[in-house]
């Protein structure tokens, strides 16, 4: 079987004024999808291709299944690769540039033809088939390159942000493309990224990561729910968690989360669409000022609200009747099973019915 | 109470680039104190329309009036706007410092006002520990940030800014979109600012123009336009996900389609044309609600789900056509949804907006 395991890896440059891995001890799951998501310049890359063969880390080992292939070439790893611009042949047909890495393979003609054809309708090239790649959309490029990379169901695909340059109209085909072709195929797949909504649509598993370490490995429902550090309550979210650090709010925080606090807890985070808006007129839910509102995605509102030094964003259903125009004052609340708290080190703090 | 001065009017501009009609006799007025976005897909014409104000590019017909006078023969740089053009470059030898004090050394200011503002935009822009950098030691970001302060560094009552987050990652873009509008308001001043991105214009915009077909298609308050275009373009565009467009037919004080048909309030004007377009917004088509009252009703199967992390996109695909849901992630109608899956959809009759000729012809009824 084919997971990659990664052993105290860790990979610095200019003699470790800059640590791209930060002795990583990680698995990445036999037959599973996992999105390596991070900021630009958060080692993601640079992890990716350590796994590849195409970096040597400074420390640790990287094993596929059992086998230690840290210091095994590239082309000796057997695995597949589709990078930003597609790689394919110019001048030779759809087909054959998907035959092409089946050369060398030990399969009949009949049974290349066959695997050819597999991919083609699995891809969905059925109508360029038999064309050149030369005059190929960026979409349709892109998904020969995908082929090619997998026809000779290597164990083992790494992807680097292969959708950053299809043009935006053939994204959602590549998107929805690559979605099935995960899920039929059984490889271990590893997926670089620093889209949100691509790494939360396609995953099975999400590396968040985040100088240089992986903040959280999780589902992507688990994800984005349960977040296990403030970055990833803020880097997650269009726009992220809303925080209100403990220190010089302290009523504040104890109101809204409805008892004392325990020492540990150093910072309050709840996400705009879980906060619920009311009139002024009621008594519970803390008092705020209208700052902005506006449109975003689906119609809902997004409101921006500042109770004394604190701001924090709503996000309301589209179909929300309250007046929200700016200078309003409103009282805001968050469901107690919406919050989340972090320490002093940014971390989420179990909360002790959790526990 | 005293109308407000514009400070910004196009008046009948058109420009043309050969064969390519970009802007065709477009009138349109930005007022003091407005940040003022105008939103376009890409090639409609935006930059023109700002570099015709900037003196930048000429236009083959019209006159820009530039705080209520004629500009036509007022050179770039004596028209007194900061810009911020959509591919900026910074100085690679350059500081921070000078990078930002560009156009104001250029044009021979005092060093102590250099200094002075120079220090406001960078405190505005939150940069002001880097102003002894490098421009290659900067992230993307923040060289963005002294890109934008750059622009910002000439004191003048209005600012013209092209698409300025382009490119950058979604987290960036988040937090400047706040930092530009409450530097506006810190300012005071007047922002006239382009972009293709429809969330980052309703988000930035006390006023927005959708810039279609050469000209300004309709302008007003964010929220205003968005709950009631009068626009094909508005309400097609000026959203996301985009709306859907239904094939639809109008007979009879009816709106036909593959899925069934509603009664509706019509224009004459739409009444037996076939030009008539229906659309309707991702946020109106619910999934496995119960048909209630006046409503498309319809089976279709799931080609997509695309995950916001609040919220989800629903691709779907009915009687070959294709349309989004969008609903919100803690909603219980995405339970099941599996790729391929079959699902109800319900479109209220009062969703489905008409336009003929690309303007607002009526309204399903509920």
């Amino acid at each position: 079987m084919a997971d990659i395991r990664l052993e105290g890896l860790r990979k610095e440059f200019d003699d470790g004024a800059v640590v791209a891995c930060r002795d990583l001890d990680l698995t990445f799951k036999d037959g599973t999808t996992t999105c390596l998501l991070g900021p630009s310049g958060c080692g993601k890359t640079t992890l990716m291709r350590i796994i590849a063969g195409l970096d040597q880390p400074t420390s640790g080992r990287v094993y596929f299944g059992d086998k230690d292939v840290t210091d095994v070439k590239t082309r000796n790893r057997d695995l597949g690769m589709v990078f930003q611009y597609p790689v394919v042949y110019q001048g030779a047909t759809v087909r054959e540039n998907i035959a092409l890495p089946l050369r060398g393979e030990d399969l009949t003609d009949a049974e290349k033809t066959e695997r050819v054809d597999e991919l083609i309708s699995l891809i969905g090239l059925e109508a360029v088939a038999d064309s050149g790649v030369t005059g190929l959309d960026s979409g349709n490029r892109q998904k020969v390159a995908v082929a090619r990379a997998v026809s000779r169901y290597a164990p083992i695909i790494l992807f680097d942000e292969p959708i950053t340059n299809v043009d935006p109209d053939m994204k959602l085909q590549v998107k929805r493309t690559l979605r099935e072709l995960f899920s039929r195929l059984n490889q271990t797949i590893i997926y670089v990224t620093h889209d949100q909504t691509e790494a939360m649509t396609l995953a099975d598993e999400i590396a968040l990561m985040n100088d240089g370490a992986i903040d959280q490995m999780a589902p992507p429902r688990e994800l984005y729910n349960d977040s296990a550090s403030r970055f990833s309550g803020w880097f997650l979210g269009n726009p992220g968690m809303d925080f209100i650090t403990v220190d010089g709010n302290r009523e504040l925080v104890q109101a809204i989360v409805g008892g004392p606090l325990s020492d540990s807890v150093a910072t309050l985070g709840f996400r705009p669409e879980f906060v619920k808006v009311a009139v002024a007129d009621g008594s519970s839910g803390v008092l705020a000022t209208v700052k902005h509102s506006a449109v975003a995605t689906g119609g809902q509102m997004l409101v921006n609200l500042q109770s004394g030094e604190v701001a924090v964003k709503a996000k309301l259903p589209w179909n929300t009747t309250l007046d929200v125009s700016p200078g309003t004052t409103v009282r805001w609340s968050v469901p107690s099973e919406r919050l989340n708290l972090f320490d002093a080190n940014d971390t989420a703090v179990v909360a002790p019915a959790d526990a | 109470m005293s109308s407000p001065v514009s400070l910004v009017e196009y008046q009948s501009i058109s420009k043309a680039f050969g064969d390519n009609v970009v802007l065709n006799d477009l009138s349109f007025a930005v007022d003091e104190g407005e940040f003022s976005v105008v939103f376009g897909q890409s090639l409609s014409g935006k930059s023109v329309l700002l570099r015709i104000l900037l003196g930048l590019d000429h236009p083959d017909a019209g006159t820009v009036l530039l705080r209520g006078v004629d500009a036509s023969d007022t050179k770039p740089g004596a028209r007194k706007i900061g810009y911020v053009p959509q591919s900026f470059a910074l100085f690679p030898n350059k500081t921070v410092r000078d990078n930002i004090a560009y156009t104001l050394t250029v044009q021979h200011d005092s060093k102590d006002t250099i200094t002075e503002a120079v220090e406001r935009v960078a405190g505005l822009l939150d940069i002001s520990e880097l102003l002894d950098r490098m421009p290659d030691q900067l992230s993307g970001g923040q060289k963005q940030r002294v890109a934008i302060a750059r622009g910002l560094a000439l004191k003048t009552d209005l600012y013209v800014l092209d698409d300025p987050l382009v490119g950058l990652d979604f987290k960036l873009r988040e937090k400047l979109i706040d930092d530009l509008r409450e530097t506006r308001q810190a300012l005071g001043v007047t922002f006239l600012y382009a972009t293709a991105d429809a969330t980052e214009a309703l988000a930035l915009a006390s006023k927005v123009g959708v810039l279609s077909g050469g000209i300004i298609q309709e302008y007003g308050p964010p929220i205003d336009v968005y709950r009631n275009p009068e626009r094909f373009a508005t309400m097609a565009t000026l959203c996301f996900p985009p709306s859907n467009q239904l094939p639809a037919t109008v007979s009879e004080g009816q709106i036909e389609t593959p899925w069934g048909s509603v009664p509706a309030t019509i224009n004459g004007a739409a009444n037996g044309t076939n030009g008539v377009s229906a659309l309707v917004r991702p946020e109106r088509v619910n999934l496995r609600a119960a048909p209630n009252g006046n409503s498309l009703d319809g089976e279709a199967t799931v080609m997509l789900r695309e995950d916001l992390g609040a919220e989800e996109i629903v691709y779907l695909e009915s009687s070959g056509q294709r349309f989004t849901s969008l609903v919100r992630a803690d909603s219980a109608d995405l339970e099941q949804l599996t790729l391929g899956a079959k699902v109800q959809f319900t479109i209220p009759a009062d969703a489905i907006v008409l336009f003929a000729d690309g303007q607002r012809a009526g309204q399903g009824q509920s």
